[in-house]
């Protein structure tokens, strides 16, 4: 068998696991989704009205589950093994928040919670790496001991604009291929990403001088 | 000056597929991560570097296996 033919080969029983195990896959993604809007529900219910938090689940779709097990080159070769269970995000759930200021809050609650407290961190890196948002993975071994599920809780700025950046930069077709290995998207990107946070500060500040101004008016 | 405007000037050409940055005339490959991660001095200094023009020299972050590197040269040619 050439590379090449081990290759498709690998690529073949890739999507054959993919769909033995995506109904497990479906059921950790509502069980993280459930869990954490149980466990945020108290601090959901005492938002002052110009506060958001929406979370927002998905299921990794099987092409991109196994692109990211190809390594530099896209290749796939008979030196290593391959299973989509090494993947830590077959399920992810994103929880936005807005201001972030309730992040560390939501952070630090679902971080005391079983099973949570055990799972890895691995913090998501924004504006050029500059910064940092909670992210962890895990299992839940009553579905699955193989199966890891991801969760994040992000600045809801940064979290909308990186969904549609996201979609359109990393799963692109047609002309806009290469488009997030492009240096001046890369640098557009930071800059967004760095005047949302500026914007989010600033709105805070205003809120708190606000607060601390009026404090009878709310 | 950008990192790809330099591989751009020594005749590389992306590929899309791979996500390589190659030239075949010189038989050498930089991948994408190999790129991001590399600082530019440092990249110009391994485009000048002289390699054995009998096989491809592949650039990457973790050294590909042989098995890859079998597989590379078939489609790089």
């Amino acid at each position: 068998m050439t590379e090449s033919e081990f290759g498709a080969a690998v690529t073949n029983r890739l999507r054959d696991q993919y769909f033995l195990l995506l109904p497990k896959i479906r059921l950790v993604a509502t069980r993280l989704d459930t869990e954490i809007r149980y466990h945020i529900r108290r601090i959901a219910q005492e938002l002052d009205p110009y506060e958001q938090i929406i979370v927002r689940s998905r299921v990794k779709d099987c092409e991109s589950a196994i692109k990211k097990l190809r390594g530099e080159g896209n290749v796939f070769t008979p030196e290593r093994t391959y299973s989509l269970t090494d993947l830590k995000d077959l399920a992810g759930v994103r929880v936005l928040v807005f201001p972030s200021k309730r992040l560390s809050q939501i952070d630090e609650l679902l971080r005391r919670i079983e099973p949570f407290r055990v799972w890895l961190a691995d913090p998501l890196k924004y504006a050029g790496k500059s910064r940092e948002a909670p992210k962890y993975s895990g299992t839940f071994d009553e579905i699955s001991s193989e199966i890891q599920g991801e969760y994040q809780i992000v600045p809801m700025l940064i979290g909308n604009f990186l969904e549609v950046e996201h979609s359109a930069m990393y799963k692109p077709v047609g002309w806009a291929k290469g488009a997030d290995r492009d240096e001046d998207l890369g640098a557009l990107r930071k800059q967004i990403e760095e005047s949302l946070m500026v914007f989010e500060k600033r709105f805070e500040d205003f809120v708190e001088q606000n607060r601390q101004s009026f404090p009878l008016s709310q | 000056m950008k990192k790809k405007d330099i591989l751009r000037d020594a005749h590389y050409r992306y590929d899309f597929d791979r996500d390589l940055f190659i030239n075949r005339a010189v038989k050498k490959a930089f991948s994408i991560e190999f790129v991001d991660d590399t600082p530019e001095e440092e990249l110009r200094r391994l485009i000048r570097e002289e390699t054995n023009s009998n096989g491809w020299r592949f650039y990457f972050n973790v050294p590909p296996t042989e098995g890859t590197k079998r597989e590379l040269e078939r489609v790089l040619g």
